[in-house]
């Protein structure tokens, strides 16, 4: 096969699914989230349109298009219709990288996890974006707490990543799935599953970490003057997206990707996503919201250390033992999941406690700009 | 992956494009967003001699923490009142000799280069860069993270003293 030929399938392949998956996750998740987290709150959620309120999405699809596209006035329109569009690029992009069953990769990169957290940037940048040219303050401070939440939680979620690409050796995502044959990395790393779990939450902004839409403080963050189709752009795609994107990669990173009894195929690895997307959710139903300084703090002096002690620890196993690394890392991870489970009870009543005598309202950014 | 002369042509385009209408745009906004089009394009300019690991980099790095971080600094600040005239003032004849000094001086650095024509690119595996970086590079690559480390202090001490006083 020539290799225009080959270029040109190749970038049909990843237009198509690139946007198939987003567009999946954007009809799929909103509803899923309504129904599930109803029964979960004791309601019933949307069942008006088609059976059991399947049409919904639909529905809301239709109504979005078709109501009229609103700028601010005073808003920088150009930024402000290409915001959506550059947060868009992430969930698109990062799709070709996932390895979807043996042999069927889009984009088949020796450095892919490096690219998957290299696209989550763009995602940054347009909600930046967004929370600036809306020329609104709560805009502009849900789009700067965003980025500073995404930015601080992207790191813990980094240092998990290199921790799954020390125990396999490659930073190829094949390379990834193929070292989980015998054991998935769920069994081997649960401390790494658990921080990229609560990172993740982090990172896309879902509950209790969804500061940039706290409805009490900032109206709606970043999305207050959006409305009509670019609100659904950046609130379907982009957000529902990107969550899509983070199951497809800790399906791949920890649950063994497409692998699964009888064949290996796509279909292990979207009920895998499905899982994952039901803990999301499952979250979103079940935590409270946290306060901006207790959630930067968590970040940086929980999450971070907590990563870089794992990250030294497996490290020095894998070079004492190079070539039986497995079970010490292994019963490290899972003595320290269980440890930080039993202590975690009282730590936190104490620090609820200290909390009580003194509170101080915090400084951080967010809170304190004008 | 075959290296064909119109995608360098498109690439460089992608550079040269952005580079210049960051200079040239009076928004600072629309500059930073200027430099981080021309960030992308020197990432695809890595893509194309096979240095995907470079190209991810370049993105993560650049796009994803410098440029954030410029446009933190740029939204915080409040906006300059009253026109900002970026392309001809008193200063471009001061601009003048330096410019064509630097240009003097990249002509020659150009001229006496030595590229190597002809052979595809190699492919730089991942793991030959990382054993050059951690072995023959190491004293200089712990060197730079300790200058990063100095100023991330000297920020926050900055900060600090703003704060109490």
């Amino acid at each position: 096969m020539s290799w225009g030929l080959s270029f040109v399938i190749h970038l049909i392949a990843a237009l198509v699914i690139g946007l198939a998956v987003p567009a999946l996750s954007a009809l799929v998740f909103p509803f899923a989230v309504r129904r599930l987290s109803g029964f979960m709150s004791d309601r019933l959620g949307p069942n008006r349109v088609g059976p059991a309120g399947f049409f919904q999405p639909i529905a809301d699809f239709l109504k979005l298009l078709l109501k009229e596209d609103v700028a601010p006035l005073k808003a920088d329109r150009r930024l402000f219709r290409l915001a959506p569009a550059i947060a868009f690029i992430t969930p698109v992009l990062a799709v070709s990288v996932i390895p979807f069953s043996k042999g069927f990769t889009i984009a088949n990169l020796n450095v892919g996890l490096v690219f998957i957290v290299a696209f989550s940037s763009f995602t940054v940048l347009g909600i930046l974006l967004a929370g600036w040219a809306s020329h609104n303050k709560y805009s502009l401070l849900g789009g700067l707490r965003s980025v500073a939440q995404m930015v601080s939680y992207e790191i813990p979620m980094i240092l998990n990543i290199i921790i799954i690409a020390m125990l396999v050796g490659s930073l190829s995502l094949n390379d990834v799935v193929g070292a989980q044959g015998k054991i998935w990395f769920i069994a081997v790393q649960p401390l790494a599953f658990l921080v990229f779990i609560v990172a993740g939450m982090a990172e896309l902004n879902r509950t209790p970490f969804d500061l940039p839409e706290a409805e009490s403080e900032l109206v709606a963050g970043y999305l207050t003057e959006y409305s009509g189709m670019r609100f659904g752009f950046f609130y379907g795609l982009v957000e529902w997206g990107n969550a899509s994107i983070w199951a497809l990669t800790g399906a791949t990173l920890f649950l063994g990707g497409w692998r699964g009894p009888f064949a290996g195929n796509p279909g292990w690895l979207i009920l895998k996503v499905l899982v994952l997307a039901f803990a999301v959710i499952w979250f979103f139903a079940t935590f409270p919201r946290l306060q901006v300084d207790q959630l930067m703090n968590f970040a940086w002096k929980v999450l971070i250390p907590l990563s870089l002690v794992n990250l030294g620890v497996t490290g020095l196993l894998i070079i004492l033992l190079p070539n039986s690394f497995l079970p010490p890392v292994a019963a490290f991870s899972w003595a320290s999941v269980i440890t930080i489970i039993l202590l975690m009870g009282p730590v936190l009543r104490k620090a609820l406690l200290r909390k009580r005598l003194k509170l101080n309202p915090g400084t951080e950014l967010g809170t304190s700009q004008s | 992956m075959h290296f064909s002369t119109p995608i360098f042509y498109l690439v460089s385009a992608l550079v040269i494009i952005p580079a210049v209408l960051m200079v040239a745009m009076r928004n600072l906004i629309y500059s930073a967003i200027a430099m981080i089009a021309c960030f992308i394009g020197v990432a695809a300019v890595f893509v194309t001699l096979n240095a995907e690991l470079l190209a991810a980099s370049q993105l993560l790095i650049y796009v994803g923490a410098i440029s954030i971080l410029i446009l933190f600094a740029i939204m915080l600040t409040r906006r300059r009142s009253g026109a900002i005239c970026l392309f001809f003032h008193r200063q471009s004849w001061a601009a003048l000799p330096a410019g064509a000094a630097l240009a003097v001086v990249l002509g020659i650095v150009l001229g006496s280069a030595r590229f190597s024509a002809g052979s595809a690119p190699k492919n730089p595996s991942t793991a030959n860069l990382a054993s050059l970086l951690f072995n023959q590079y190491a004293f200089p690559f712990e060197l730079a993270s300790l200058v990063l480390l100095v100023a991330i202090v000297g920020a926050v001490l900055l900060a600090m003293r703003e704060r109490r006083s």
